[in-house]
């Protein structure tokens, strides 16, 4: 009898450290990442715009989508409409909407490069509600303390000082930013805030000198739309208008050379047209031109507030900017060519009104050039030469006989009064009156 | 409730497993980092650290169950926790603004007081959750397992034991066969 040898142990299963397969599934993975990343990034993008625009209370017309191709880097639709989201007003049309993005030029410099970018009718408006808001105006909430905003008596002006005083700012902090980078000093930008997460902020990298800030740049800019009526109902309402561009970006890089062209007709105050060009060093020239605008859509209230109305002008004129910058120091000067002006003034108007408008009728519609020197800096543009004198050494005839007349008639109206006096004192020569008057008046020569 | 019952599952799925002590331990620390680490917040990007360790744990033979019971535990625990990780987050805004200065630190978003706070839990919790799990498997395959899987054949044999309908549950919730 044998026995039986005992079974042997089952093996133990092998465990090796690497687990070879997993290679396989990575690269499964990597492949199925890449396969399915575009579609998941078109729907991220689309909610990113989605959620963009309703932070503004707007959406898109959901019949007439935006489409985000990422393979072939893409965005574009037809028949696009912006609205409201509480009222579905309509804020803006846009017929046919195409961009491309030039991803290796994106990549290359880290930039987002836009091949081309092509807006055809391109309408909507601008015109104040009942309340006095302008639409696609976001709302803006007042500082706690301060006053809510009027819309109905904004005041444009101080808008304007406002952000020219936050660009100043900004453009200040950059510079002093990059010149203590340059010392070697570490200076570290204000953290961001994350959206999805509002109590907690995001460091940022510090500054170095020499280091790239990504930018937007539309190497190809096409748009052209129709009527944009504006917030107040002038003859300033566009009709239609057309922009031109190439190497459109807020920052330029050196060596860049921006063009813009803009062609605006208004509804009722003539053509106008922008010409900016500007350099990556830091150089640039603007011309607006506005051949022919009517005085009296000038002097509408809307546009000039009282200042302007009374007066009740006629004519046109021609407007002429050009400027041109090196840096930050601007040079340029504004010309007005004023053609067959002449005056109505109202009761409104005040009491020397009725004394210029007889000087300016003096000048008969004769043409008169305003040129003003301006300077100063882009963002603070000052008056050098107001150019009054040369107004008045122009028309320096035509204005001292105006002066004349106006004497003239001063010397008239104050001896007819005092002829009246005396003769109010000795009724025996009442008869006499009216040859006196007559003798004055030849002597005036009236 | 049901998330519950299956992590609880994988986790008793793991301790009844062919794999080796090692690789649970491996498994549960990859977990639940990955668990505590942002991986791809929508407002922020991929996070490269996550990536990498995602990898790792998938290439690096590891107890993949472990891997992924505690990233969900993990998840869980993050939700949990979001008000602890930014006070901790802010009290490291020093480091937090170091590691915005190492772009690879940044790609992970260590530089954000919140996301930071968190993978500070990461890193304290994972070893301990891995040592902790590694010691739960030698004690429980030492000590449970062998008993149950004996009550297990008595029960097939046709021996009377006390309790057979808790053995029964218990095998099956063990997932023992």
């Amino acid at each position: 009898m044998t026995e039986s040898a005992p079974a042997p142990a089952p093996a133990a299963p092998r465990q090796g450290l690497v687990r070879w397969w997993g290679f396989g599934l990575v690269a499964g993975l990597v492949v199925g990442a890449v396969v399915v990343a575009p579609w998941w990034l078109s729907s991220f993008l689309q909610g990113k715009l989605d959620s963009a625009l309703a932070s503004q209370g707007w959406e898109l017309d959901p019949e007439h989508p935006l489409t985000i191709n990422v393979w072939t880097a893409r965005v574009g639709g037809e028949g696009l409409r912006l609205r409201m989201i509480q009222d579905k007003q309509v804020l803006m049309e846009c017929a046919r909407l195409e961009a491309s993005v030039a991803v290796l030029d994106s990549l290359s410099s880290k930039d987002l490069i836009i091949a081309e970018l092509a807006a055809e009718g391109v309408n909507g408006s601008l015109r104040r509600g009942p309340d006095g808001r302008i639409p696609a105006v976001p709302e803006e909430k007042p500082a706690p303390g301060a006053p809510a905003i009027d819309w109905k008596k904004i005041d444009w002006k101080t808008h304007l000082e406002k952000l020219n005083q936050k660009l100043k700012e900004r453009r200040e902090q950059q510079q002093a930013e990059a010149e203590a980078a340059k010392a070697g000093k570490v200076v570290r930008p204000q953290p961001e805030p994350d959206i999805d997460w509002p109590q907690a902020v995001k460091h940022q990298p510090a500054i170095t000198a020499g280091r790239h800030i990504p930018r937007v740049v539309v190497r190809l800019l096409k748009v052209s739309g129709g009527r944009i009526p504006l917030p107040d109902q002038t003859p300033f309402d566009i009709a239609n208008f057309s922009a031109d561009g190439t190497n459109v970006a807020a920052r330029l890089a050196p060596g860049e050379t921006m063009t813009l062209k803009v062609h605006v007709t208004t509804e009722g105050a003539g053509p106008a047209d922008v010409d900016l060009r500007r350099t990556g060093d830091g150089n640039g020239s603007l011309t607006i031109e506005a051949p022919a605008v009517p005085l009296q859509a000038a002097a509408d209230p809307a546009i000039a507030g009282d200042a302007l109305t009374a007066w009740g002008p006629t004519g046109t004129a021609a407007i002429l900017t050009k400027s041109t910058w090196t840096g930050w120091d601007l040079q340029g000067e504004v010309v007005a060519q004023v053609s067959g002006l002449a005056l109505k003034p109202t009761s409104a108007a005040p009491s020397s009104a009725a004394n210029v408008a007889r000087v300016v009728a003096a000048l008969k519609g004769k043409p008169i050039r305003w040129p003003v020197v301006i300077g100063g800096t882009l963002l603070k543009p000052t008056i050098v030469d107001s150019g009054l004198e040369k107004v008045l050494s122009e028309n320096k005839d035509v204005l001292v006989d105006a002066a004349k007349e106006e004497a003239k008639d001063k010397a008239l109206e104050k001896g007819s009064a005092l002829i009246d006096k005396e003769l109010k004192k000795h009724p025996e020569a009442e008869k006499a009156k009216g040859a006196a008057k007559d003798a004055l008046k030849n002597l005036l020569g009236r | 409730m049901f998330t519950v019952y299956k992590l609880l599952r994988n986790l008793f799925k793991a301790l009844t497993s062919d794999a080796a002590p090692w690789q649970i331990f491996l498994g549960t620390l990859f977990g639940t980092l990955l668990g505590f680490l942002p991986i791809f917040p929508l407002s922020q990007g991929p996070s490269p650290i996550a990536f990498g360790i995602l990898v790792l744990a998938l290439v690096v033979n590891v107890h993949l169950g472990s891997v992924f019971l505690f990233l969900g535990i993990g998840k869980l625990l993050s939700k949990v926790l979001h008000g602890p990780a930014l006070l901790v987050g802010d009290q490291m805004g020093g480091f937090a603004q170091t590691c915005a200065d190492i772009p690879l630190l940044h790609l992970s978003h260590w530089s954000h007081t919140g996301y930071l706070g968190l993978t500070v839990f990461g890193f304290v919790c994972a070893p301990l959750f891995a040592i902790v799990m590694y010691r739960f498997c030698l004690w429980f395959r030492h000590t449970w397992r062998d008993r149950l899987v004996e009550k297990m054949r008595l029960l097939r044999a046709g021996s009377v034991i006390d309790h057979p309908w808790l053995v029964r549950l218990a095998c099956w919730f063990f997932g023992i066969a």
